[in-house]
């Protein structure tokens, strides 16, 4: 079972590199198929985004152009926000914790689905 | 004054006020759920930098860069999310770390992989595959 969750992580983790989304697969490999508890699997998730965000990071610095004051002003707001929503995350039960973030993944997968198919009908105008 | 940098100037204020509130909402999600952040980020600065047309372009961003964007974003934002979730016991560094090679090489290879495959088909099957997974966990009891 290791095994497959090696190479279930890096197939997720190259997902994340290229930005396509990442976070909510392992969580949901985690809670659906290995029963883990929600803050925890939270918590691996995080865990796991940091490592792979942190070396495809390096290859983005090379290859991209990033806003640094943009990306400044949007980390400082988002580390309090961050906190609070730590702490929320914590008083949450677990059912209710899950719940909310499968709203969360419909309400982004129907975003990102709907705002394809909106920028593809603009490129045609 | 150049034009480009009048209309910087004109629209300073309501860019700072959008990406305050645009980092204030990844924040808050990436805590509360551990994920999430970035979808938003991505989802939203993507969305500015699309109505080239219309005149309303705050970032200039071609999708790609979007997507770096927001991972220089939620890189900082997780670690501190990790922190609290350390603080609260929910976070099992031990039985993370056979998973730490895999993670970091398949960003390595993610990040190269970018600029080499056409991500359309890939996203949308992405979406599909979270819209599905969403019912189910609300489904699931």
């Amino acid at each position: 079972m290791l095994g497959v969750d090696i190479v279930a992580t890096f197939i997720v983790a190259t997902l994340a590199g290229m930005g396509i989304g990442s976070g909510g697969l392992i969580v949901l490999y985690l809670t659906l198929v290995r029963g883990t508890e929600q803050l925890t699997a939270q918590g691996f998730n995080l865990l796991f985004f940091m490592f792979a965000s942190c070396s495809s990071m390096i290859i983005h610095l090379l290859r991209r152009h990033i806003f640094g004051l943009a990306v400044l002003i949007m980390i400082v707001a988002g580390l309090p926000a961050a906190y609070l929503g730590t702490r929320l995350a914590v008083l949450l039960p677990p059912s209710l914790g899950r719940a909310l973030f499968g709203f969360f993944l419909i309400g982004a997968s129907l975003s990102s689905l709907l705002g394809g198919k909106e920028r593809k009908r603009r490129k045609k105008l | 004054m150049p034009p480009s940098a009048s209309l910087s100037r004109r629209h300073a204020l309501p860019d700072l006020l959008f990406l305050i509130t645009l980092g204030f909402l990844a924040g808050f999600i990436n805590g509360l759920l551990g994920t999430g952040g970035g979808i938003v980020l991505v989802l939203l600065l993507a969305r500015c930098s699309a109505k080239r047309g219309a005149g309303h372009i705050r970032f200039p961003l071609e999708n790609r860069d979007v997507y770096a964007n927001a991972l220089a974003v939620m890189l900082p934002i997780s670690v501190f999310s990790a922190t609290q979730y350390a603080a609260a016991g929910a976070l099992d560094l031990t039985a993370f770390s056979p998973f730490l090679l895999p993670s970091l090489a398949g960003g390595i290879i993610g990040g190269i992989l970018l600029d080499r495959l056409r991500l359309s088909r890939l996203k949308a099957l992405f979406s599909l595959l979270l819209f599905v997974s969403g019912v189910l966990l609300i489904l699931r009891r």
